[in-house]
């Protein structure tokens, strides 16, 4: 049994031993995911779901490695066996009909070369790409909250924002931080606006978070923002 | 501690991750906003993920990171663990080697993870953790080389879930902290205590502790005889309430 052997057995009996919410079970847990992930011979796939596979198969090593009994005399060839087992099922699955997109997953890479690559399979996921897919996808949009609430905080339509301010502070007043902190890409520090404003920067920042923040927030709701993304 | 010779946990970021960071993203008023979101709600989720493997629940739908107005209003990343606290996830670029920190993160965090990300958005990387710093005198950035392992994101919240789970006994200290405590959960009780616990020498425990505890007691009508003895009395209770959650966190370590 070599010292990667060694290792992987006493995780699991770590494991074992532990209830899952302990400190010893999590700090296991931590330790084997990381062996795992260095594990050569894990099936890999370039399919736009091959994430979401992967994913589900550390949370099923989470929930069901009390249960792996190694078969050969290697303990990390045998859970690399047990894990593709898993793993091997839902890449399947992504083959199935029923997906919009079946690529071919197994095949070696250099098959597809020539054709297509396949990295032009997978949908717009680079960092440098993103820039162009968000602008898409804001066009697309047909209500946006970030401009509503821009659009408000410049008109400020019934001057709540710029009525809100410290005492003899006018100039300190909620339309004027929300500018500098919310619509600016960099918003301003608390600090820098202190001084721009020879205000003291506890009078300012307590003022943003017990008035304007509430108030920006109460203008989201008014503009009928309650909900989450949905999945 | 070399962060470098570590290999780090990759986490795949799949499709749904996506599509949500894409809904959050195409709301805000300009694509330099909507890469802000979107980047910090995959880290968000990254750190989700990872939890959800070691069996730790969160709730992205009570998160400000994944709320379409929050993310509108303020820079943040944070991920709830119910009953325990937020925790801030910060993405951290290809070449970027600090990890800066918006006002708006400062305050009300258990700590904060730095996320690594590479050109390609199919998954990233857990570089580390630092726990929840000093907020009277807060740092506006973390340098990469200061994160520490992710393992003390575990140590982290399970100090933080022991000592919660003390103030629900019957031990006479915690009956008595919970019949004080008035204005503040005691998740933001405990999370105070455990930065006291490990930034502070254990000489200033007492008056640290004290101070804090003060400040969660809705403040009544004193003359200043009373108001020293009400003091005295406190810093009694936090003293033998921070000296407690001590001999739970060291009999753990």
């Amino acid at each position: 049994m070599d010292d990667l052997d060694g290792r992987l057995s006493a995780l699991i009996a770590e494991i074992r031993q532990n209830p899952a919410n302990s400190r010893k079970w999590r700090t296991a847990m931590n330790k084997l995911l990381l062996e795992i992930q260095q594990l050569p011979g894990l099936k890999k796939s370039v399919h736009q779901d091959y994430p979401e596979a992967l994913n589900r198969t550390f949370e099923w090593v989470s929930r069901e490695i009390a249960k792996f009994e190694p078969r050969q005399s290697s303990v990390s060839k045998s859970l690399v066996n047990w894990i593709n087992g898993y793993l091997g099922w839902r890449i399947q699955d992504l083959h199935s009909p029923d997906k919009d997109a079946p690529i071919s997953l197994n095949a070696p890479l250099a098959a597809d070369i020539g054709e297509t690559t396949r990295l032009e399979l997978l949908p717009d996921v680079t960092l440098s790409g993103l820039d162009g897919m968000i602008e898409n996808a804001q066009k697309e949009s047909t209500q946006r909250i970030g401009l509503e609430l821009k659009l408000y905080i410049e008109q400020d339509p019934e001057d709540k924002l710029k009525n809100s301010y410290p005492r003899s502070y006018p100039e300190c007043n909620c339309q004027f931080l929300s500018k500098r902190r919310v619509l600016q890409d960099h918003p301003d520090k608390f600090q820098d606006l202190a001084e721009e404003l020879n205000v003291k920067y506890t009078t300012l920042n307590s003022h943003w978070k017990r008035k304007c923040e509430p108030s920006l927030q109460e203008i989201a709701r008014s503009l009928g923002y309650k909900q989450e993304p949905q999945p | 501690m070399n962060l470098a010779e570590l290999p780090l946990l990759t986490v795949p970021l799949d499709l749904k991750a996506h599509q949500m960071a894409r809904q959050l993203a195409a709301v805000q008023s300009t694509v330099q906003k909507g890469k802000r979101v979107y980047l910090n709600a995959l880290a968000v989720y990254a750190v989700h993920s990872y939890l959800k493997w070691l069996q730790i629940e969160t709730d992205l739908n009570s998160s400000d990171s994944f709320n379409p107005a929050k993310t509108a209003l303020a820079n943040v990343g944070d991920l709830v663990i119910p009953g325990i606290g937020s925790l801030e996830c910060r993405p951290v670029l290809p070449g970027e080697t600090t990890i800066l920190l918006p006002e708006e993160v400062i305050e009300n965090r258990i700590g904060y993870v730095g996320v690594q990300f590479s050109d390609r958005l199919d998954s990233v990387q857990l570089l580390g953790f630092v726990p929840s710093l000093d907020s009277s005198n807060p740092p506006q950035q973390i340098a990469v080389a200061e994160l520490m392992p992710i393992d003390t994101l575990i140590e982290q919240i399970t100090r933080l879930e022991e000592a919660l789970a003390f103030l629900e006994t019957d031990d006479p200290v915690a009956v008595q902290v919970r019949a004080q405590i008035e204005t503040q959960s005691q998740s933001n009780i405990v999370a105070q205590l455990e930065r006291i616990y490990r930034t502070c020498e254990e000489y200033e425990w007492r008056y640290a502790a004290g101070e804090m505890l003060a400040g969660s007691i809705a403040s009544g009508e004193f003359t200043r005889e009373s108001a020293d003895r009400a003091d005295t009395d406190l810093q009694d209770l936090a003293e033998a309430l921070l000296e407690k959650l001590a001999g739970i966190w060291r009999d753990a370590a």
